[in-house]
């Protein structure tokens, strides 16, 4: 792979930096099915509804859900292209303390709006 | 002498590339783990801390002060590790009570424990089913007690893989599986949820708040019906009653009466099956469950155990609801008849009888305290105590 894109002067182009992210988050969304799936059946299935298997599937998602999951996948891209080049320490570095703060303390009052309840983080569960 | 970490480091026998000191070319800045220093950021972190902190508070404050101003009030979340802290209370000769929220609601602890002789352990829980907690009991050995089960049709029979399943199914699991960390964390849970009104699991959570967004849905979308919102409280011994605002008529009580309506009301058959499909299966899963609530209670009856069933009062349009779904012939007489144990249906007494649900699925918590105190000699009747 390095010796495909490295030092190629079409590499650094912002339509190969684009379809890159893009190729790179559809092979995580792939890999994310069998991370979560009970098992390779159930892994199936959602792969095949992935790529367009259940074409009359029940419609079980609610259109605030869908907006919702839009919304935070569109802000994770977003901050993951912005900080493709640089790190989150020189980011808060450069960033107005109030900025900081308001950060912080939105991140602080989501948590406590969020009340997690005792389940164990996921990576715990298995 | 040899330090300590030399002796953990012999111990461990780990290569001595993890401990040996970095070169030069590995020392600098964004080289290998080996020595990463992560930089701390030049801000005036003292300052913003304490903005941080004060601004978190008074949110908190101005929201707790909003969420009682429009009613809500502080008490317990149940949970499965709720349910496990009364779980573990429920000794080898126990009366317990399990099934729904209305053995939940309508069952005063002090009366039954003054009629009874012993003050039962509270095990029912709201929207569950009640086969789940009954094949936990009947297949615990040490345990020969009383059961009081509560019977709402459409919840004894929920099907596997249903929410009222699944509900009980974790609270068992969790019973058995609880964690010193879950422990603890439940423990540290109860006072803050004593005083702070805002903590509601189910209700004023991120999540549910964001559900209240008027975002309208795609016309063939199968959503879930809501759930009723904030209308009781509850102790730590899971003892549930009904808030004041919700026993008077107004605005909360026929919120809660039209939230019962769509609840209680079977969901449209998925598509992926066809229709006569679909029915054989659920009659099938619904035969299977008399048949292992039988079981469960022969096994229970076997090692001495009682069980009394009881139906418990519902009122306006709920009670029409469910008497067209689910008419006491083809349900309550079967159950009665299958597993040959005591029940007591609420309308066949007339002591019983005249008693009023304000939302319609649940009595007030002064009614539930006479109708605990009126039911005791049924209970003393059909358990021949």
């Amino acid at each position: 792979m390095r010796g495909l894109f490295e030092h190629k002067a079409w590499a650094g182009t912002l339509a190969t930096r684009l379809l890159a992210g893009f190729a790179t988050y559809a092979a995580v969304c792939v890999a994310w099915v069998f991370f979560r799936a009970s098992d390779f059946t159930i892994a199936a299935r959602m792969l095949s509804g992935m790529f367009g298997g259940h074409p009359h599937g029940d419609a079980i998602l609610t259109t605030r859900e869908m907006l919702q999951i839009a919304l935070v996948t569109g802000g994770m891209i977003l901050v993951h292209w912005f900080l493709r080049d640089t790190n989150i320490e020189t980011a808060v570095t450069r960033a107005p303390p109030w900025i900081v703060t308001a950060a912080w303390a939105f991140m602080a009052c989501a948590i406590i709006l969020t009340q997690g309840n005792s389940n164990a983080f996921i990576y715990f569960q298995f | 002498m040899r330090s300590s970490t030399s002796n953990f480091k012999r111990r461990l026998r780990l290569p001595r590339l993890f401990f040996r000191k970095p070169p030069e070319i590995e020392s600098i800045h964004g080289g290998p783990p080996l020595e990463y220093v992560r930089p701390i950021p030049q801000l005036p972190w003292r300052g913003v801390t304490v903005a941080v902190v004060l601004i978190v508070i008074a949110a908190a404050s101005a929201w707790e002060l909003y969420c009682r101003s429009i009613g809500y009030g502080p008490t317990l979340n149940d949970n499965e590790d709720l349910w496990t802290s009364a779980r573990r209370r429920a000794k080898p000769e126990s009366i317990v009570i399990i099934g729904d929220s209305r053995g939940w609601f309508d069952l005063d602890l002090d009366e039954l424990q003054k009629g009874l002789g012993k003050r039962p352990v509270q095990l029912a829980m709201g929207g569950g089913c009640a086969y789940p907690l009954l094949a936990d009991l009947a297949n615990d050995k040490n345990f020969h007690g009383t059961v009081i089960c509560s019977v709402v049709r459409r919840l004894f029979v929920a099907p596997p893989g249903s929410p009222p399943m699944d509900r009980a199914e974790k609270a068992v699991r969790r019973s058995h599986t609880q964690t010193l960390a879950q422990r603890a964390s439940q423990y540290l849970a109860m006072p803050l949820e004593e005083h702070v009104a805002f903590l509601k699991q189910e209700e004023l959570t991120l999540d549910d708040l964001l559900k209240r967004l008027p975002i309208p849905n795609r016309p063939y979308a199968l959503v879930s019906p809501r759930t009723p919102p904030y209308f009781g409280t509850l102790d730590r011994e899971r003892r549930a009653r009904m808030i004041e605002e919700c026993a008077r008529p107004g605005k909360l009580q026929s919120m809660v009466q039209q939230i019962w309506l769509p609840l209680f009301t079977p969901p449209p058959p998925p598509s992926y099956i066809p229709k006569e499909e679909f029915a054989k299966q659920m009659g099938q899963a619904i035969e299977q469950r008399f048949h292992d609530v039988a079981a469960a209670v022969q096994k229970l009856q076997s090692r001495g155990g009682k069980i009394v069933f009881v139906r418990l009062p519902n009122s306006g349009g709920l009670k029409a609801l469910e008497d067209r779904e689910t008419p006491r012939a083809a349900f309550w007489n079967r159950v009665i008849k299958d597993t040959a144990a005591s029940g007591i249906y609420y309308e066949d007494f007339p002591d019983l009888a005249g008693f009023n649900c304000p939302e319609w699925s649940h009595l007030s918590a002064g009614d539930s305290v006479e109708f605990s105190k009126r039911l005791i000699p049924h209970l003393r009747a059909a358990l021949q105590m």
